[in-house]
């Protein structure tokens, strides 16, 4: 395990819990909406015309 | 392609000119970059600034601009060599595997700018603003030699740098060298966003920011194009960022330099005035936080707000000149300017409205509610139902800013956060609500940002880390794919090896009527434009016959002998007509020409038909 990977994991298991759901909260959120924004402009449908 | 080399020395010049300039100042800076990047933007603006004055001694002739370039590099030679001296050593820096996400953020935009780097390189067509006047009036400037006014056209009086950069572009090598100078202003944004990190933040948020604001589509659509917004936002930026760098590191030179670009950009667009009021605030407030005494709070806010002013003041008194309207033709009704329809600050409705006296330019309750509405959900807007593309931000700012609850905890971010903020309310209030007039506020939103990804990438949740990195892979990626959509016409171009005059053929609908009047008619023909204004590509000279100007009112000439006698006294020749205006226009107080009965009649009684294509029709004028 490298240094930054240590720190990383010591940040993590010391986190307070509230700050880690805030951050999986807003992960959820930038993926949501980001999935939101590229479905609206039409790439869901590109895609699926490209699979299909 | 040889305008690439044509803008790469421009470039290398203005920053060897620029360097120099800044040397003899006595400018110090906190890194090579920095140095670079504002040696760059005093370059440019000395060489807007140069063509300026040459617009007003009326000596604008290609061979002068050339001089002019000259005079650049006599004066940069040898700070370039300096500078290259300095470089060499510097970027021996240790490869980026190639499994780093950054190094991939790289490749995207650097794939993004190559792609419009294309659209740039393709001969001017589409857009109607760079037809119709920023690229149209510099071309007219250089068959006058001068800064000459076209009270038809808009934006004749508007503060023009970005012009004159259009103006050197267009007298050394056509338009789409002034195409390609506007898309290297962007390109270089892109640079003073990610040097601006390193500088406040790191360089992580640094590549962060230049990929959010790279893939903004309102930055990737209209920097590629001759439109002047990318070119004020580059001005715009480096304002904003030597203020910071005052901020920082109290030197009043630094504070000097903010005034010279500040300038340069109130020169450039009139919607830097809110902004440069925001800034000139700041300087005050920093005076008053630091505790530096009146006499000197003042001293600093006289020299940023003189030294912008006096840059910029030649585009305004111009204006009040030729006008009587130091901002013609906004606010028109105030100053009782040369009669024209107010556009801003007159009531955007109809070209007919009565324009509204001082008195009710107070907000009503409803319009209050209705800016604090706007304040509310623009930006949300913006992002998820933009009403076209210089509305459109693209998801990242708006998706990502709300992280700052989490992340922002040092002083700068919180400071740049309010910055951003109260420019924002004054975007929505004073400057109309439309992203493309403010792309330095979304520069620095994207810095903003880039420090919220940054802060998740680096947080606790470490399996969040690649799952946030694989979803802007696959949205950086889909950002591609609309570029690439915007870039087909030109990849066609390039692939298909086209002459330029068959390209404009097919997808410049005036180009062909253009070649009839460039090739058909006499020397001292005299134009006018009806339905259509986009006039770059004709040759002689013309007047836009837009239901703004008030040049020929048809309420005025509401006989045929008058309408005559007045083609008589403006000299005019020759009509270029659009056979069926669209509804938009029509609906903006366009004669519908061919079904109206005055036009039809004088049609019938004073035109003789020259040419004709699907969309275009062209006439003499047959004086009784």
């Amino acid at each position: 395990m490298s240094v930054e990977e240590q720190r990383q994991k010591e940040a993590e298991d010391t986190a307070e819990p509230l700050a880690l759901v805030a951050e999986a909260v807003f992960l959820l959120w930038v993926l949501g909406a980001l999935f939101h924004y590229y479905q609206q402009m039409g790439f869901g449908a590109f895609i699926m015309d490209h699979i299909s | 392609m040889i305008e690439l080399l044509y803008s790469g020395v421009i470039a290398v010049f203005a920053v060897g000119l620029g360097r120099w300039l800044l040397r003899h100042a006595g400018c110090s800076f906190d890194s090579l970059a920095e140095e670079l990047s504002f040696s760059l933007g005093v370059g440019l603006a000395s060489l807007a600034l140069g063509v300026m004055v040459l617009g007003f001694c009326n000596i604008l002739y290609p061979w002068i601009l050339y001089a002019l370039v000259g005079v650049a590099s006599i004066c940069g030679c040898r700070e370039i060599i300096g500078l290259i001296g300095k470089g060499q050593g510097r970027f021996r820096g240790g490869s980026i595997p190639w499994q780093s996400f950054y190094l991939w953020l790289g490749v995207f935009v650097g794939v993004g700018v190559l792609l419009n780097l294309l659209r740039a390189l393709t001969p001017v067509h589409g857009a109607v603003d760079p037809l119709a006047y920023h690229l149209a009036l510099p071309k007219i400037y250089l068959q006058k030699h001068g800064l000459s006014f076209e009270p038809t056209i808009n934006g004749a009086l508007y503060p023009s740098n970005i012009g004159m950069l259009f103006t050197l572009g267009l007298g050394l090598h056509g338009a789409i060298l002034a195409q390609l100078l506007h898309f290297g202003m962007g390109v270089s944004c892109l640079v003073f966003v990610g040097v601006f990190c390193r500088r406040f933040f790191n360089i992580r948020v640094g590549l962060w920011a230049v990929a959010i604001f790279s893939s903004l589509p309102v930055f990737a659509y209209f920097g590629s194009l001759a439109y002047i917004d990318v070119g004020v936002c580059f001005f715009q930026f480096m304002a904003v960022w030597a203020i910071f760098n005052w901020l920082d590191k109290p030197d009043t030179k630094m504070l000097g330099l903010a005034g010279i670009l500040m300038g340069v950009a109130l020169g450039a667009k009139h919607s830097v005035i809110p902004m440069w009021g925001t800034c000139a605030l700041l300087v005050l407030l920093a005076g008053v936080l630091r505790r530096d005494g009146l006499r000197k709070s003042a001293f600093q806010v006289l020299l940023f707000a003189g030294v912008s002013l006096a840059l910029a003041s030649p585009w305004y008194i111009r204006s009040f000149i030729e006008s009587g309207n130091p901002l013609w033709p906004i606010y028109n009704h105030l100053f009782d300017g040369f009669p024209h329809y107010s556009v801003y600050g007159g009531g955007a409705g109809e070209a007919n409205a009565p324009e509204p006296t001082s008195a009710g330019m107070l907000p009503t309750v409803e319009r209050l509610q209705e800016l604090i509405l706007g304040v509310a959900v623009s930006l949300w807007k913006w992002s998820f139902q933009p009403k076209d593309l210089q509305h459109a931000i693209g998801p990242y700012i708006v998706v990502l800013l709300p992280g700052l609850l989490i992340y922002a905890r040092e002083r700068r971010l919180l400071f740049l956060l309010g910055f951003c903020l109260f420019n924002y309310a004054l975007l929505v209030i004073v400057i109309g609500g439309v992203p493309r007039y403010s792309l330095y506020l979304f520069a620095l939103m994207s810095v903003l940002a880039g420090c919220v990804a940054e802060g998740l990438v680096q947080g606790r949740l470490r399996k969040g880390r690649a799952v946030l990195q694989a979803g802007i892979f696959v949205t950086m990626a889909f950002n591609l794919v609309w570029n690439y959509g915007l870039a087909e016409a030109s990849i066609d171009y390039f692939k298909q090896g086209k002459a330029e005059e068959q390209f404009l053929l097919e997808r410049e609908g005036n180009y062909r009527v253009y070649q009839a009047v460039n090739k058909q008619l006499p020397v001292d023909s005299r134009v006018l434009l009806q339905g259509i204004v986009k006039g770059y590509y004709c040759d002689k000279p013309y007047l836009w016959d837009h239901p703004y100007q008030r040049v020929i009112n048809y309420a005025d000439y509401n006989t045929l002998e008058k309408l005559m006698e007045r083609m008589r006294e403006l000299g005019l020749t020759h009509i270029v007509r659009m056979i069926q205006v669209p509804s938009s226009r029509v609906r903006l107080g366009y004669p519908q020409y061919f079904s109206d009965e005055f036009h039809e009649a004088f049609r019938k009684k004073y035109l003789q038909l020259l040419y004709k294509d699907e969309s275009f029709v062209l006439f003499a004028i047959k004086y009784p």
